[in-house]
């Protein structure tokens, strides 16, 4: 139970940025208005959305790994 | 939202079936040598597998019995996805499908769904408002119970795990139900709910028996069918993120979808003593085991225990998200 609230901590994190990342995807970027329209304005419209939600999507991996990979090596440090 | 003595009765039925099969099953598995190595134990203890066939009964037998006391074609969608993932799950458990091939199969079991339209396409986000997303949605569906049955699979490492774990997170999805007074999905959440915690009686620590993939899958494909067909898909998402974590952290350190069995190194050691401590091999996958054991190896139970508090936690926070996103 030593690493239980570093854990907590993590989860809650984890909790504010999928739910910040999500939002922000699913409620300003991806609405589209109509990707089968064939024009091209529309199209580019669609494909600047997707790459904005893949980097936010990227960003939100990188993060989480960061806290992860230095709350590891902490520990792991320590029983070494 | 009334739910009529009948409706309770189900939910008792469902709980008596799954108790009764399991009962017999491990009987069953135990006089046909069906037994696998309980690996986090300081003895050679065996156990009996897969348990998975008695929550599968007992599910479709008693949403059977909810379909016709409703008439609601929702929880024939349902009923479809515990069907097909079940099925999956079984063929799994005695001829491995292999890490890439279980994601794939199970698409499929999020077809009822999109079949039968038991979707709303939208969703709401607490102070970001409302998002319609009728293109991407149905891609949502399809994605989303192979993430929730792999994840619920993914988790179950340790006794009782699996099932304690959804037990607590269906706590959220079952508040939200009852806030929103879909008394039907209420019924589906309460039926879910008691199978696991019969099988859960023999899941706990020490196991007398393991699910198997038969068992984690359907229970993982159900609960985001629940989520999903219940309109309450954030709070679900919410719930199980210590699981949804256990998933990611696994396959970004693994950068491939590999069984458990697989994997060349284990993210864990088992001392003499029965305790558990984390490997410090860089090439060791990362998952909430080891971090939990990280610099504080510990015993099984005392690990369970603390994915129950990381559930509790999170259930916590989508229970208080979904109060919220409904008073406001």
């Amino acid at each position: 139970m030593k690493n239980l609230i570093d854990l907590v901590l993590i989860i809650i994190t984890a909790f504010l940025l999928v739910f910040v990342v999500s939002a922000i995807i699913f409620t300003v970027i991806i609405p589209l208005n109509n990707p089968f329209t064939f024009e091209f304005g529309e199209i580019l419209i669609v494909i600047i959305k997707l790459i904005t939600s893949f980097i936010l999507f990227l960003i939100w991996i990188l993060i989480i790994q960061k806290i992860i990979m230095r709350y590891l090596e902490k520990r792991l440090k320590e029983t070494n | 939202m009334n739910l009529g003595l009948l409706e309770y009765g189900v939910v008792i039925i469902s709980f008596i079936i799954t108790y009764i099969l399991t009962k017999l099953l491990i009987s069953l598995l135990i006089d046909s040598k069906r037994e696998v190595l309980d690996y986090h134990k300081e003895e050679k203890k065996y156990v009996a597998y897969p348990g998975g066939p008695a929550i599968i009964l007992g599910l479709i037998s008693s949403l059977l019995i909810a379909i016709i006391i409703t008439n609601d074609t929702r929880i024939l969608a349902i009923l479809g996805v515990v069907i097909i993932s079940s099925l999956i799950g079984i063929f799994d458990d005695f001829k491995s499908l292999g890490g890439r091939k279980k994601p794939l199969m199970l698409l499929i079991a999020s077809l009822p769904i999109i079949i039968l339209g038991a979707y709303e396409p939208n969703l709401d986000f607490l102070f970001f408002g409302a998002a319609k997303l009728s293109i991407i949605y149905p891609l949502l569906v399809l994605i989303s119970i192979p993430v929730t049955a792999n994840t619920i699979n993914t988790i179950d490492v340790l006794n009782g795990v699996s099932t304690g774990f959804v037990i607590i997170t269906s706590i959220p999805l079952l508040i939200s139900l009852i806030l929103i007074g879909d008394s039907n999905m209420v019924l589906v959440t309460l039926i879910f709910m008691s199978v696991c915690l019969a099988f859960f009686i023999f899941h706990r620590y020490p196991s007398k028996v393991f699910p198997g993939d038969s068992g984690t899958l359907t229970i993982g494909a159900m609960y985001g069918a629940i989520a999903i067909v219940g309109g309450v898909e954030l709070i679900g998402v919410f719930a199980i993120l210590p699981a949804i974590l256990n998933s990611f952290f696994y396959l970004s350190s693994m950068k491939d979808f590999v069984e458990h069995k697989n994997i060349k190194v284990r993210p864990t050691r088992v001392l003499s003593d029965g305790t558990i401590e984390a490997e410090s091999n860089d090439n060791a996958p990362i998952t909430l085991v080891r971090l939990i054991v990280a610099g504080n190896p510990s015993k099984e139970l005392s690990i369970v225990n603390t994915i129950f508090i990381l559930s509790i936690v999170s259930a916590i926070l989508a229970t208080v998200m979904g109060l919220l996103t409904w008073a406001i």
